[in-house]
């Protein structure tokens, strides 16, 4: 399996003084894998995934680097247009080439200071040209990556990912439009076709739907047709089903895991939820306080965990097969 | 004997003009230290009954025994000396308190309020509080806001048994908490209620939780009682359409990969 990226020593910061949300994370994702990366609240797994979407805030410090191998034809339009941010609730544009670092071959050539500066600096998410400015032109555009265009990213809460004043389809037919280079009437039968394959009713009418007149699971499932509009190679899903009942959770997850295989897109899958992870993916990495603790393959990790805190998230999980605590306190009414 | 009863209980609301009942004739009864919980799916009516049965909203027909008394036709102080027996604690603790009062203050309230204790006796009341939800008797001075997620809920917890309830509505209280707190919000909750003989009115989506705590269950499916019996006899076997598809949708953690 051959790396998609490859994260070398990752640490962020998000205060001068504060503790790092991320430390010292190595880690690499194979193209076309499924990995998981579960933790609880304040373990970093969401940095994580904003760090390799290039989407931390200004002032977060960055150190340690993201390598990544992206096909050359992946860079077939390299708009150095500002990007539409799939999240208009995070406020601000998304460069995901901000605060990163992306090592090819042709780094070198005396351009060190330039390319490691960024870590030091302020990196600003929301420069609209200077970070496009910024970009090393002497890197090669297809190893850097774009969100919408290489990654397409879910968020935990739908409703907030959305313009609540744009008819979805637009929002659909945007990135295509936008990443692929296609004109507005091929954009939006993109998104028709988006609409079905995330098994909309009647895609033509959602299409002009505006998100409040969806339910969450069908505002989510919009959101993951945005995601994928533009063919990305990652797709990275952060607790993209949390604010979903369990009926609705199990459906995205299902579809999420249909799209992935057949788009061949590679999957981080960012949840608190170790069985949902576990029914998901290939690989499991475990998070606790800002630290990777635990790697390996999905059953080593439920089966033989050997981290004390991989093996204490296992029983405390409540499955349906677990003995309940009623019986444990041997309380009865 | 029962600590509630409700019997053919509606609540209708207009959607889109048209009218729908958000709960439809659901009829139960909970016993003293018993746990019955509420399943369903988003708007199957979980939360609205909820919210029916501590009379934050008006049901459109029906009945509420609560205590052997008719609930819903007390008002004024008959109202309010019953609801200190019958208390909530919700998901997000933050979003239930001030979130710049101190720990003390929101746990001083109901026993000011109730009249439980009286001011000089209230400080030692609030740390005997504390420390029956296992926190430091000197977290009484910390402002909501900067305590954690877990130690927040069990001030909530604390703040429903401040009033000596014998029911406690809960709705989805441990839906955020990581697994870890979890558990142990749980086992406190087990623990209260075997020495304090509390009921539990337990609203949550997820079916192992309910599996683990709850005596029996009810699954909801828009408004209306899908079905209803032991906890683990219908997790394990459900009749319903909407039982089934609860259970299939638990993730688990033994599964086989496709």
């Amino acid at each position: 399996m051959t790396a998609l990226l490859s994260i070398r020593d990752l640490s962020v910061r998000y205060r001068r003084d504060g503790v790092a949300a991320v430390k010292g994370i190595s880690l690499d994702v194979g193209g076309g894998e499924r990995l998981a990366v579960i933790g609880e609240s304040g373990s970093g797994k969401s940095t994580l995934a904003l760090a390799i979407a290039g989407l931390l805030p200004g002032g977060a410090k960055i150190g340690g680097r993201v390598d990544w191998f992206l096909p050359e034809s992946a860079g077939a339009k390299a708009s150095l247009s500002v990007l539409p941010d799939i999240s208009p609730s995070r406020g601000e544009i998304g460069s995901s080439v901000a605060g990163l670092l992306f090592a090819t071959s042709k780094i070198g050539e005396g351009r060190d200071h330039e390319l490691i500066s960024p870590l030091e600096g302020e990196m600003s998410g929301r420069t609209e040209g200077g970070a496009t400015e910024r970009r090393p032109s002497e890197i090669g555009i297809a190893q850097t990556p774009h969100l919408g265009r290489d990654i397409g990213f879910v968020f935990q809460d739908p409703s907030a990912s959305l313009d609540p004043v744009m008819p979805v389809g637009k929002q659909i037919a945007e990135v295509a439009h936008t990443h692929l280079g296609l004109d507005w009437p091929q954009s939006l039968a993109r998104a028709t076709t988006l609409l079905e394959r995330v098994h909309l009713p009647d895609p033509q009418a959602i299409l002009r739907a505006y998100p409040h007149q969806l339910s969450g699971g069908q505002k989510q499932r919009v959101a993951i047709a945005a995601a994928i509009a533009a063919g990305p190679k990652l797709l990275i899903a952060d607790e993209a089903t949390s604010a979903l009942d369990t009926i609705v959770q199990a459906e995205i997850v299902t579809l999420i895991s249909r799209l992935v295989a057949e788009d061949g897109m590679t999957l981080l899958f960012i949840s608190h939820d170790i069985a949902l992870a576990a029914a998901l993916a290939d690989r499991i990495g475990v998070l606790r306080h800002g630290e990777l603790v635990e790697l390996g393959e999905t059953r080593q990790i439920i089966e033989e965990p050997r981290h004390p805190y991989t093996r204490s998230l296992v029983d405390a999980h409540l499955g349906l097969d677990a003995k309940p605590l009623l019986d444990r306190q041997g309380a009865s009414a | 004997m029962t600590v509630l009863t409700v019997s053919n209980l509606t609540k209708r609301y207009h959607r889109g003009g048209k009218p729908f009942a958000a709960v439809d004739d659901v009829s139960f009864e909970i016993g003293p230290a018993e746990t019955l919980a509420l399943a369903g799916p988003s708007g199957s009516g979980k939360s609205t009954i909820a919210r029916l049965v501590l009379r934050l909203i008006e049901p459109d027909a029906g009945r509420i025994d609560f205590e052997s008394a008719d609930f819903l036709a007390l008002s004024g102080a008959a109202l309010r000396a019953r609801r200190a027996r019958l208390q909530m604690v919700f998901q997000d603790p933050l979003a239930a308190f001030n979130p710049r009062a101190t720990v003390a203050r929101v746990l001083d309230d109901p026993l000011r309020i109730h009249d439980i204790a009286s001011r000089t006796e209230r400080p030692r009341r609030i740390a005997a509080l504390l420390e029956r939800v296992g926190l430091d008797a000197g977290l009484a001075a910390r402002a909501i806001h900067e305590i954690s997620g877990g130690q927040r809920q069990r001030v909530a917890i604390a703040r429903a048994i401040a009033t000596r309830p014998s029911l406690i509505v809960l709705d989805e209280a441990v839906s955020a908490l990581d697994v870890s707190v979890r558990g142990q919000i749980l086992e406190l909750l087990l623990d209260l209620q075997r020495q304090e003989r509390i009921a539990y009115l337990f609203i949550s989506h997820d079916l192992g939780v309910i599996r683990a705590v709850a005596h029996r269950v009810i699954v909801l499916d828009a408004g209306r009682i899908a079905e209803c019996g032991d906890a683990r006899a219908v997790v394990a076997n459900p009749q319903s359409a909407i039982g089934k598809a609860l259970v299939a949708a638990m993730p688990r953690l033994n599964r086989n990969r496709p």
